[in-house]
């Protein structure tokens, strides 16, 4: 009991320098707060919406922005913006979050084994992500999605599907220049076990790269998501879905520009906010890639 | 050279099959009797069997692999539903369209993008090196769609100054063409405007560093002439590969662009077609838009080498 205590008391005093070091770092702390700002709508929205965001009132539809009880105006079917953008987080981070984690799997372990065992597995693996890479993945996604039938499952099955040989791509590159360390020879001299050596020797050093890609991907994918959203393939009305608001403004741009702008607004601050996570990660934890470089 | 590009050449015939196996397994992801997609709701059962058969959908996936694959060969991409003539044809009418954009895009991006990244890599932590790292970071994060829609309702709609949708016929003459594609085209272009001035950016601050350059500067030569003629040229390969890389993605990144501009070219049709599920059209505009990118990268590989006398003496 002491012991657990002690490590949790030592765990602590090792946060703090990395705490501070993390704040003082400018893309990490403006990226953070903006996922934050996201996360925080997301779980808070049965209390901070000061609508139903399904609620439809067709008689104030298309308020302007800044009218009482409604801040940032109504939409086509006099839905209030606000709570909807509001509601619209949780769908955001989902198909942004979601899709990145399940590629992040499938992709690592594939790289992960493709960069380990190395000849034919590799070849194997290597020529499957090619053929991948010869899809543009917004074309492929559109297909697969599109095959499958819109809807949110076949959206992150699309989502997943082009994402993998990202990831594995960049998974193999790291475990190749692992396998040649000092301290996965001594482990093989020692006569660990494969599986041994993958985990506890080399999977820790993959950890920090799949972070930081990982965080990266996200913000691609609250992009790709919308588009997707946006061209009718994604979550079906009415649930609240920031790229189908964007799409269902288009008919009044001339009339209710807010309606199509606003989502678009909360979309770039997304993935704004987690690609500035992604490159305030990446700084943290390899200082010699400062983003300067390239 | 040559050798490398034959050999480049015979890389591709496995991708080039990978592809058609991709799209090939579109057709089996349609839930249910596909042939209900295919042909749309009205069709007939006669005609269905008729499909059937000529798919070969009773028989192996091999065998209909090899059945689309010999379709594929005779230029056979199947039948439009919404279009209701056959996809090839289809494709073909409007890959011209889609092309002018894609080519206007790339033009524009290259063009300001390399300008943007030189000027910013001149003066490296500066004010607008800094600000163009920001500019870069919200083009990064932006949905091109929602970009072409603030630029219609500000340029179109609100200053009037732009038309804001479709494409003009030919007599109409260049300039109304041209005031037609801009839009378009600013939208299509801004991601990979900041993918380009990036690159640009790294690749002019690791030569402009360098001996060559140095002895130029100490000889006199103004700065213009060293970043045009000392600078830029070292910078180039690796500017050219991202511009490949771009323009490959600008061809299907029209499918936003082209809606958002009811511009009438493949992404636009493809659009249309994911609503009236007419997969077909979707299986050869993915089809054709794949080949594309694996065509322009193959050029730019060897661009690559021909620009980079290291590796094209080896």
């Amino acid at each position: 009991m002491t012991d657990f205590a002690s490590t949790t008391e030592k765990d602590r005093a090792r946060l703090l320098p990395v705490l501070r070091r993390s704040l003082g770092n400018t893309s990490f702390t403006i990226g953070f707060t903006l996922v934050s700002i996201v996360v925080l709508a997301a779980i808070l929205a049965d209390f901070i919406a000061p609508h139903d965001p399904n609620f439809a009132n067709p008689v104030i539809r298309y308020t302007p922005p800044l009218t009482d009880g409604y801040l940032l105006g109504t939409d086509e079917l006099g839905r209030d913006i606000l709570s909807r953008l509001i509601y619209g987080a949780r769908m955001a981070l989902v198909v942004a979050i979601f899709p990145t984690i399940i590629a992040l799997c499938i992709g690592g372990l594939l790289g992960l084994i493709a960069g380990y065992a190395g000849s034919i597995c590799d070849t194997v693996v290597m020529r499957y992500f090619d053929i991948m890479f010869a899809f543009p993945g917004i074309l492929l996604a559109l297909g697969i999605s599109a095959a499958i039938g819109p809807g949110l499952n076949s959206m992150i099955i699309a989502m997943v599907v082009v994402t993998i040989p990202e990831f594995g791509r960049i998974i193999r590159g790291v475990v190749l220049g692992v396998r040649e360390e000092l301290f996965v020879e001594a482990a093989h001299v020692l006569g660990y076990s494969h599986t041994r050596i993958l985990l506890r020797h080399v999977l820790p050093n993959v950890l920090g790269p799949a972070l930081i890609y990982g965080t990266l991907q996200t913000g691609r994918n609250v992009i790709l998501a919308a588009s997707l959203s946006f061209l009718g393939l994604g979550t079906q009305p009415p649930t609240p879905d920031w790229g189908q608001m964007l799409s269902g403004g288009r008919t009044a741009l001339a009339t209710a520009g807010h309606v199509a702008t606003i989502p678009g607004l909360a979309i770039v601050f997304l993935a704004v906010g987690f690609n500035l996570l992604g490159d305030g990660i990446r700084d943290l934890l390899d200082p010699r890639a400062r983003r300067g470089g390239n | 050279m040559f050798a490398f590009i034959i050999r480049r050449l015979l890389q591709i015939i496995p991708v080039i099959i990978g592809v058609t196996i991709a799209t090939f397994f579109l057709t089996w992801l349609i839930p249910g009797d596909p042939t209900n997609v295919l042909l749309g709701p009205g069709a007939s059962e006669e005609s269905r069997e008729r499909l059937r058969d000529s798919l070969g959908l009773d028989q192996s996936l091999v065998t209909q692999y090899l059945i689309y694959m010999s379709n594929l060969l005779t230029g056979d991409l199947g039948q439009s539903i919404s279009f209701s003539s056959p996809v090839s044809e289809v494709l073909f009418r409007l890959m011209g369209n889609t092309a002018l954009l894609a080519g206007a895009a790339i033009f524009v991006a290259s063009v300001a993008g390399i300008a943007a990244g030189t000027w910013a890599a001149l003066r490296p932590g500066s004010f607008r090196d800094r600000g163009l790292t920001i500019v870069v970071l919200f083009l990064n994060s932006m949905p091109s769609f929602w970009l072409g829609l603030v630029l219609i309702l500000i340029f179109g709609l609100h200053l009037r100054v732009l038309p804001v949708s479709g494409m003009p016929d030919p007599q109409s003459g260049l300039l109304t063409l041209l005031a037609h594609m801009a839009l378009p085209t600013i939208t299509l272009a801004a991601w990979s405007l900041a993918a380009i001035a990036r690159m640009t950016r790294s690749a002019v601050l690791e030569v402009i560093n360098n001996d060559y350059v140095r002895t130029a500067r100490s000889r006199g030569v103004s700065e213009a002439r060293i970043v045009l003629f000392h600078a830029l040229p070292n910078a180039i390969p690796a500017v050219l590969t991202v511009i490949g890389i771009q323009m490959g993605f600008l061809f299907s990144g029209a499918v936003l662009t082209e809606t958002v501009f009811s511009w009438p070219g493949v992404g636009l049709a493809m659009f249309q077609a994911i609503s009236s599920r007419d997969i077909p059209l979707i299986q050869g505009g993915i089809l054709m838009l794949a080949l594309i990118f694996v065509l322009i990268n193959l050029i730019v590989d060897v661009l690559y080498v021909y620009f980079n006398p290291k590796i094209r003496l080896n």
